[in-house]
């Protein structure tokens, strides 16, 4: 493992678990509600940090691909009446579809083209989900959506939001699993290749058009399912949730937390997430006559400096304290 | 007969207006080594790019054993075994030596998330060894695990030539794999190049290192404004007259007699300059000094530090050690713009015009350092308008396209106006980077004709050039440049005779490579 000692993963792996299990439990319904939508997060960053931390290509439709997820899922199940586990995989496919689209055009662009490109996408995402309004509901939004079946384990009855926590921990910790999996393979190799010289790589007999294409569906779907368990949590969306302030978020928290490692997405997600809600209540006591989203200043000053301080992420800072050598960063053996 | 392995059918490529590759016609069989020279910017680059495919030629065709590949993507040719390194290395920074020939080594396999998933790292397995092996055949191995950006530049580029192998090429392009690497490294690398071609490649090689290509290459090819002027065997093209005008340039007219003593003050000096770009030291130990009123040319071959010196002495790249004085003052340290307002004008390798301006905004944009921008798109401040009616009493032409955009002039006409545009800023001293490049010779004279003109005012220059005959002709004094390193200088006159073997070319060059071959081992370091 990179960074930091296979010890202090297992340990530190096992202290998040543990932390999932009981929080849920012991917390009051503000605390469950930040479990299970930090827990989504983390499933959304851990496609964006492909995308943007390994292969070097900025997307702000991350955020878009959550909304079509969750507004996917919910439009099947409530207007078409599809039963929920059909309307998620319907939702996942269409997610797919649009990320194939919408990659093909976009990922000739580079660096801020891409950027600009991907933003268009999501503000046009935005507008159809307030325009669409006999399929969307407009910006009323659309309430019904269908949720988990209540699951009784012998005494244990599991309320329903504990047992959103579990699901959205159990996609995050998969996630993750799935994320280092990549990294450490050819995939992980060719992205990071990619990121250094598109040119190279593609003079090496890889085809970095393809690869960049199936990287970006695979991060859409990772995002596209958060946002289906994200409609079926709350039982009500609105496109406001999914503006481009969502895809930002992702991106900054894919930043914060760095990419070497699973830790990065988990990491960055926790961080920011924990960073709006402690910012929030600050400036409501600081500035109580202030309205909007003003902690989304404060994080930007703080991504700033976080950026200043460590490009690499707080996991390329933490990897330097961890005791002991730093292992070879090498695949294979 | 055998169809060749690689074969070129009167391939073009345009840029604009400017023809990079114009009717190229080659062949290469393999287990031969076919040398490509020729001036900078000649379309050599270019040329690789389009029989690798990370260009699409507008005319003509390429086949690669047999088959017409035009037009086919890079990672595909590269998959069928045609390897390319790059001239200014593509390395992959954020992975080790050993993982930078892992992406090759995997042969055009193309990377699968769901096999990744299921199979992890374990995928990888097969290409190791393949990867292993390549390092070994450079002299790598022991530095697999290092990151990347840790090698030095000639470790780069050695690497860069692992990473073709392990594509298991039948064909490979080097794109200039001397430069930057010292003597030993060149001698290791033509012996590399030596075993590939025993083995039964074949070889295609770029490079400005004359006599590395000549002592290496079965056959060569020259190439000048896009255009093949020259194929055949290394002794007849080092001596081709036509070789020799492409490199050196045509005769001028001979210089006036220098007026001028040397002797100090001196207008301009520099002092044991050390300079480093990236990891290359590009001047270990450069001094020279320019008297007031004098044209000093600074030639040598490609390479040798002539741009940077240049660029260094205008405030681009910073001094490692050393120091540069302007009229006695130590200027070492500040900023370009600081060196133009205090009067020290660069004009930079291929112009650097502002294309979307007028002629006329280009010019008055020139004076800004010193005079500053007021009214300058009302009434112009008198010195400016001053300035500007010398300039264009200089060049009649820019007087006639005043109101042009400075994109649509032709080659000749950019120079002379990125010349005007340095002037304008009433330089003490005017340092001119390449003005004959991509010039025709009858452009190439008019622009030294003005040198000329300007020297004769008064002004103190100091030119670059590869045009080493055209700069002979109107210097005061030169500087021959070489590795970073200046190895003669002296008048004019003196130095004429020796012209053709600063680029490595002619008979006594020839004669001097034959010797070394003649050293050198030909053994393989592979296998």
């Amino acid at each position: 493992m990179m960074g930091m000692s296979g010890r202090w993963q297992a340990l530190a792996l096992a202290a998040v678990v543990a932390a999932v299990v009981v929080v849920p439990w012991a917390g009051t319904g503000y605390v469950r509600s930040l479990v299970v939508l930090s827990g989504l997060a983390v499933v959304a960053v851990a496609g964006l940090a492909l995308l943007v931390g390994f292969a070097g290509q900025l997307s702000l439709a991350q955020g878009a691909f959550y909304g079509l997820g969750a507004y996917g899922f919910a439009v099947l199940a409530v207007r078409f009446g599809w039963p929920a586990p059909l309307a998620l995989l319907g939702a996942l496919a269409g997610v797919g579809l649009a990320g194939w689209l919408v990659g093909l055009p976009m990922l000739r662009l580079r660096g801020h083209f891409l950027a600009l490109g991907t933003l268009a996408f999501a503000v046009i995402v935005t507008v159809l989900l307030l325009e669409l309004g006999p399929l969307t509901g407009g910006p009323s939004g659309l309430a019904g959506v269908p949720s988990l079946r209540r699951v009784t384990i012998g005494p244990l009855a599991l309320s329903g939001e504990i047992q959103y926590c579990y699901v959205a921990w159990a996609l995050a910790l998969a996630s993750l699993w799935l994320y280092q999996r990549l990294i450490r393979s050819e995939v992980g190799l060719a992205l990071q290749a990619m990121s250094s010289s598109e040119v190279g790589t593609a003079a090496m007999g890889i085809d970095v058009g393809r690869l960049k294409l199936s990287v970006f569906v695979a991060a859409a779907l990772l995002g596209g399912l958060a946002g289906a368990v994200y409609a079926s949590y709350l039982s009500f969306i609105s496109p406001a949730a999914f503006d481009i302030m969502l895809s930002v978020q992702l991106v900054v928290m894919v930043m914060v937390g760095g990419t070497a490692t699973f830790w990065g997405p988990l990491l960055g997600a926790l961080v920011v997430t924990g960073l709006v809600e402690v910012l929030r209540g600050v400036v409501a006591a600081v500035l109580p006559n202030v309205r909007g989203p003003v902690e989304i200043i404060a994080l930007g000053l703080v991504l700033g400096l976080i950026m200043v301080w460590e490009p690499g992420g707080l996991v390329a800072r933490l990897g330097q304290w961890r005791p002991g050598p730093r292992p070879a960063e090498v695949p294979g053996g | 007969m055998a169809e060749p392995l690689l074969r070129l059918d009167r391939l073009s490529r345009r840029f604009g207006g400017v023809h990079a590759v114009q009717d190229v016609s080659l062949t290469l069989d393999p287990g031969e080594v076919l040398g490509i020279i020729g001036p900078n910017g000649a379309g050599k680059t270019t040329l690789f790019n389009l029989i690798s495919g990370l260009d699409r030629p507008d005319s003509g065709r390429v086949y690669y054993r047999g088959q017409d590949v035009t037009g086919r993507p890079a990672h595909w040719l590269a998959a069928q075994g045609m390897a390319r390194t790059f001239q200014n290395l593509h390395l992959f920074d954020r992975l080790t030596v050993l993982e930078n020939v892992l992406i090759p080594a995997q042969r055009g396999r193309q990377p699968s998330l769901l096999r990744a998933i299921i199979s992890g790292r374990s995928g990888l397995g097969p290409a190791r060894v393949a990867a292993e092996q390549a390092l070994a055949a450079v002299g790598l191995a022991a530095l697999a695990d290092r990151p990347a950006r840790a090698l030095s530049f000639g470790q780069g580029r050695l690497l860069e030539l692992a990473r073709a192998l392990a594509l298991e090429p039948r064909l490979i392009l080097l794109d200039e794999p001397a430069s930057g690497l010292s003597p030993a490294e060149r001698q290791q690398l033509s012996a590399i190049v030596r075993g590939l071609r025993d083995r039964g490649l074949g070889v295609l090689l770029i490079e400005h290192d004359i006599p590395t290509v000549l002592g290496v290459a079965d056959r060569v090819a020259v190439l000048n404004f896009g255009e093949k002027i020259a194929d055949g065997a290394p002794a007849a093209v080092a001596t081709d007259p036509k070789v020799l005008e492409a490199y050196l340039g045509g005769e001028l007219a001979p210089a006036a007699p220098a007026g001028g003593r040397r002797e100090p003050p001196w207008a301009l000096e520099v002092r044991e300059l050390h300079v480093r770009r990236g990891a290359v030291p590009a001047l270990q130990g450069v001094s020279l000094t320019v008297a007031a009123g004098e044209l000093l040319a600074v030639v040598g071959p490609n390479g040798a530090g002539k741009s940077t010196l240049l660029g260094a002495i205008a405030g681009l790249f910073p001094a490692h050690r050393g120091e540069v004085r302007l009229q006695g003052e130590v200027i070492t340290g500040r900023s370009p713009e600081a060196l133009a307002r205090g009067g020290l004008s660069l004009v930079p390798e291929r112009r650097q015009l502002f294309a979307g301006l007028t002629v006329r905004e280009n010019l008055v944009l020139g004076a800004y350092p010193r005079y500053g921008l007021n009214g300058a798109w009302g009434g112009l401040p008198a010195p400016v308008g001053e300035r500007l009616e010398r300039v264009l009493a200089l060049f009649p032409r820019l007087r006639e396209r005043q109101a042009q955009h400075a994109g649509t002039l032709s080659g000749g006409e950019q120079q002379m106006l990125a010349i005007g545009r340095a002037l304008m800023n009433a330089p003490r001293v005017l340092l001119l980077d390449e003005p004959s490049l991509g010039l025709a010779p009858r452009l190439v004279a008019e622009i030294f004709q003005t040198l000329r003109a300007l020297r004769t005012q008064g002004m103190t220059i100091v030119l670059v050039e590869q045009n080493v005959r055209a700069a002979l002709a109107v210097a005061d004094y030169v500087y021959w440049l070489e590795r970073g390193r200046v190895q003669r200088a002296g008048p004019p006159a003196a130095e004429a005779a020796l012209a053709e073997q600063a680029v490595g070319l002619g008979a006594a060059a020839a004669a001097r490579w034959k010797a070394d071959m003649a050293d050198t081992p030909g053994h393989s370091l592979l296998h």
